[in-house]
């Protein structure tokens, strides 16, 4: 494996953690799907990169929409809310 | 959109941009709090502006008249030279590509901020403080269009909001270890809803995304991420998609993108270029070679930060040469056999894990792991894992897989029979194939062995083997459930094991280096009528076929925590509030405690006073301390006052006399009379071994930790609580992790039940004068938990805890709040 095939796998898994990090799902799910990682042949990792891309691009989408973006606001505010009455009362 | 003040304008000083000056400039940037006031040269730097640009807007204002006036005008709340530009820049992309481009050939830049952790919140911050910038916003309402603008505050309002929630979850998870388990429940509530809120939202988002074919919205986010990863950003999905979805312009993602692809410095190769890469080598058989694993996880750890525990080990490579040393001396002092176990348990039950995730239809189908799809997670896992599969792929890393395959017979000669006589063992060792194949095998060998042999002279377990198909024999001697809810069929066998059948007529799963086999049959395990009647194999299981069972599919439907899933054993699965979906039970079981209070709590039953358990007041055998009631332990009352005989702790009689102290106190039974395993046995009629399972209250007790107002009075009870429920010294205190504990949840006793028992470990506690008795007492079951004796009311309640569901953690969290709430009692 010379420097340069080297680099390329280097930036490959690059790119799977990109996918990886920018995923909305919970850590541990991420985690397990690390796990699995090694067992997988060539062809099912790329299967992976190229299904997790895919997610990415969906989960842009749908956080692009206004719709989404309005009702997530309100949905994220009441939450931070709730932890808010739960921060006063511990304090 | 929350509106800020100005930002504070900069000293009129002429800024040098040279390296060091935007690394300084960059650095205090990211101290900067969010409250819109970023400076504008940080504004500048956070904008992407090239230094030309940004010197001349200083420039401008030290060198002409007429800029003067434009820096009074700015002072003054107007438009600044590079805030307009930045306004039109924001609606551009390719200014962001290229000045991405550019920053990121700076090599001081890469390492300047390379592995800055916090960035992307800077990042973040700093966005929001760009929208807030009333420059910004002028400028961009000049080029905007109204429904862009509006977008844009949506934009802006959607990512406060992330942020204000992202702050509040740091916050909150500072002081996590500080919270009560209440207010744990609360916190994973509020998470859970707001996870399941968003998963609905996501869900019947992408539905209408698709249903009205918006395929420019889906062209649009793709625009985004392929740019993003061109340019090696790392931006957080959230800002890439809100900075996109302002004034719909992928240029405003471009200014956030441009910043983490400086901050980290990666430069993801091209697509193309990877794609070159991978035509070539894909189907190249041992193409792989050592090192390709390590040096992909290298990549996915350098852009994905909270990957964990990533295994890295190479130890052969596809020509069979030891690449690491360390492994090959494990190898060589016979560790690696166990060390594959470890790691191919820790694979199953990372397995196991992601179906209980239950992964939603979307993501499942996403990942391509869907139900039934024959390229399914599971079946990739099953295929890189040659314990259970015929598959060869050509792993990346494939370490243990080469390993094995050079350990493992080959499949050939897993029929090896020994020399055949009448005293000679059978051997078969276990295969990839599986319990069944190997149980055939074993089957064929029998019946070579046993040719001619009357069926009357055979043993019991040749002859039931020899009459039975082999997938019914790994199913009645345990090896196999088609019908498991978990999916996990199959017994795991693992390479090194063998199926023998010994002279004594046994079939046994022998393991390296253990004496003893698991007996699978025998002659003992056959009826009169040749059925087996008892299981053999009790080891592991595992799912072989990679199919989900109507346990994950049902899990996979039902996400609404009120809807119990239908078609599986309710015992096994649970609401997980963080993910909002049902899941399976992992390694205790736990009910809630609005569940466990309704079912579990029952009034009066406990040995012979059940029937008199009832309401004190108003019972006149109470009244009469007659022998009988003595012997029975009952109380009786006395100028309004309760007393009982008949205690362990009190062997000579009645604790609380006429002359009763008025001060608060505890008055506790002695300690020995509790610890001396024969009177215990005798009163309660616990042996030694029934009680091994407990664990030591005292870590409850600490995992509580009991208010110190109360001080001594707590330290006492601690004290009598490690003496009391450690009766014989046999406890284990890390039977239950702590974890689980924290997760234990209170039950509210009514503060005026009345609960009476005689016999068990009893605290006592003087208030007003009056005896309060809480009785934590042992039954054969396990644990009874009693309410407080309160000599106010009349209700009667003894409770009894004694539901066989309860986990003897429930049971002593129950303990714990029993006791709480007893001391708190004035």
């Amino acid at each position: 494996m010379d420097e340069a095939q080297t680099q390329e796998i280097h930036d490959y898994g690059k790119r799977i953690g990109f996918f990886l990090d920018q995923l909305d799902v919970p850590a541990s799910l991420k985690q397990v799907l690390i796990e699995l990682l090694p067992t997988f042949t060539l062809e099912q990792i790329e299967e992976l990169r190229i299904r997790l891309e895919e997610q990415v691009i969906e989960q842009t989408a749908i956080e692009l929409t206004p719709e989404f973006q309005q009702k997530m606001t309100e949905v994220n505010n009441e939450t931070s809310g709730e932890l808010d009455a739960l921060l006063t009362e511990i304090k | 959109m929350s509106k800020t003040e100005g930002p504070p304008y900069p000293d009129n000083k002429k800024i040098d941009y040279s390296i060091s000056e935007r690394e300084a400039e960059v650095k205090r940037k990211r101290n900067a709090p969010i409250d819109g006031s970023l400076s504008m040269e940080d504004a500048a730097i956070a904008a992407g502006f090239s230094k030309e640009e940004t010197k001349k807007v200083v420039a401008a204002q030290e060198k002409t008249s007429e800029q003067v006036e434009q820096a009074v005008e700015k002072k003054k709340g107007g438009l600044f030279g590079f805030a307009k530009n930045a306004g039109k820049e924001f609606l551009k992309k390719a200014t962001f590509i290229n000045t991405a481009e550019a920053w990121k050939k700076n090599s001081a830049n890469q390492e300047m901020l390379k592995g800055n952790s916090s960035l992307l919140t800077d990042l973040l911050e700093s966005r929001k403080s760009m929208f807030e910038m009333k420059e910004v916003q002028d400028s961009i309402r000049k080029v905007a269009k109204p429904e862009e603008l509006k977008q844009l505050e949506n934009s802006t309002s959607y990512l406060e909001s992330k942020l204000l929630f992202r702050a509040k979850l740091k916050e909150i998870s500072s002081i996590k270890k500080d919270l009560s388990p209440e207010q744990r429940d609360r916190l994973a509530r509020i998470l859970g809803g707001n996870r399941t809120k968003k998963e609905d939202l996501k869900e019947s988002t992408l539905r209408s995304i698709k249903k009205a074919k918006n395929e420019s919205r889906i062209e649009i986010a793709r625009q985004a991420v392929t740019s993003t990863l061109a340019v090696g950003s790392i931006a957080s999905v959230g800002a890439l998609a809100v900075t996109l979805g302002g004034a719909g312009s992928a240029g405003l993602s471009a200014l956030m993108g441009q910043k983490a692809a400086v901050a980290l410095g990666v430069g993801i190769s091209s697509r193309a270029g990877f794609d070159a890469w991978f035509r070539k080598n894909k189907f190249e058989q041992g193409s792989q070679k050592a090192g390709v694993g390590k040096v992909l996880l290298g990549g996915i750890h350098e852009t994905y930060k909270d990957a964990r525990g990533l295994e890295l080990v190479n130890i052969r490579d596809r020509e069979g040469n030891i690449t690491n040393e360390k492994e090959w001396r494990k190898i060589q002092e016979g560790e690696s056999q166990e060390a594959f176990q470890k790691k191919k348990d820790k694979q199953r039950k990372a397995q196991m894990r992601l179906v209980g995730y239950g992964l939603s239809g979307s993501l499942a189908a996403a990942f391509g792991f869907g139900l039934g799809e024959s390229d399914g997670l599971e079946e990739a896992y099953k295929a890189g894992n040659p314990d259970f599969s015929e598959s060869s792929g050509n792993s990346v890393l494939d370490a243990s897989q080469k390993f094995e395959a050079k350990m493992t017979p080959d499949a050939s000669s897993s029929s090896v029979v020994e020399n055949i006589s009448n005293t000679s063992k059978i051997s078969v060792d276990a295969s990839p194939q599986g319990a069944i194949h190997d149980l055939e095998t074993l089957k064929g060998q029998l019946a070579e062995r046993f040719k001619g042999v009357p069926t009357d002279k055979q043993p019991d377990t040749v002859r039931y083997v020899l009459n039975n198909p082999a997938d019914k024999i790994a199913q009645d001697i345990g090896m196999y459930d088609p019908n498991d809810p978990s999916g996990m069929e199959s017994a795991a066998t693992i390479k090194g094991q063998s199926f023998v059948y010994s002279p004594d007529g046994k079939i046994s799963l022998m393991t390296p280096g253990v004496e003893q086999g698991d007996v699978l049959l025998s002659d003992d395990a056959i009826s009169m009528d040749g059925k087996i009647i008892k299981d053999g194999y009790g080891g592991k299981m595992f799912d072989y076929d990679g199919e989900k069972t109507s346990l994950a599919q049902t899990m996979l439907q039902e996400r609404d925590p009120s809807v119990m899933p239908t078609g599986v054993d309710p015992s096994k699965i649970e609401w997980n509030p963080e993910i909002g979906r049902w899941e399976q039970k992992l390694d205790y079981p736990y009910t809630s405690n609005s569940e466990l209070t309704q079912a579990s709590v029952e009034t009066p039953v406990y040995g012979d006073i059940q029937k008199e358990v009832v309401s004190t007041a108003s019972t006149e055998q109470y009244l009469q301390p007659t022998q009988e009631n003595i012997e029975k332990g009952l109380a009786f009352e006395r100028d309004g006052r309760h007393y009982y005989y008949n205690h362990p702790g009190y062997p000579n009689g009645n604790p609380f006399g006429e002359n009763l102290p008025v001060e608060e106190s505890v008055q506790v039974p002695p300690q020995e009379a509790f610890n001396q395993p024969s009177q215990v046995e005798a009163n309660m009629g616990v042996t030694p071994e029934s009680t091994g399972q407990m664990v030591d209250v005292a870590e409850i007790m600490k995992a509580y930790e009991f208010p110190e107002s109360i001080g001594k009075t707590i330290q006492d009870f601690k004290g009598q609580f490690r003496g009391s429920f450690n009766p014989f010294g046999n406890l284990t205190p890390d039977a239950f992790p702590q974890d689980v504990f924290g997760q234990a949840k209170p039950v509210e006793l009514s503060p005026d039940s009345l609960g009476r028992v005689v016999r068990g470990y009893e605290f006592t506690k003087i208030v007003n004068g009056e005896p309060r008795i809480l009785l934590l007492s042992p039954s054969p079951e396990g644990f009874s938990v009693l309410n407080p004796l309160s000599t106010e009311g009349n209700a009667g309640v003894l409770a009894r805890f004694n539901d066989a569901s309860l986990s003897m953690v429930e049971k002593f969290s129950l303990a714990a709040d029993a006791t709480r709430h007893f001391l708190s009692v004035k």
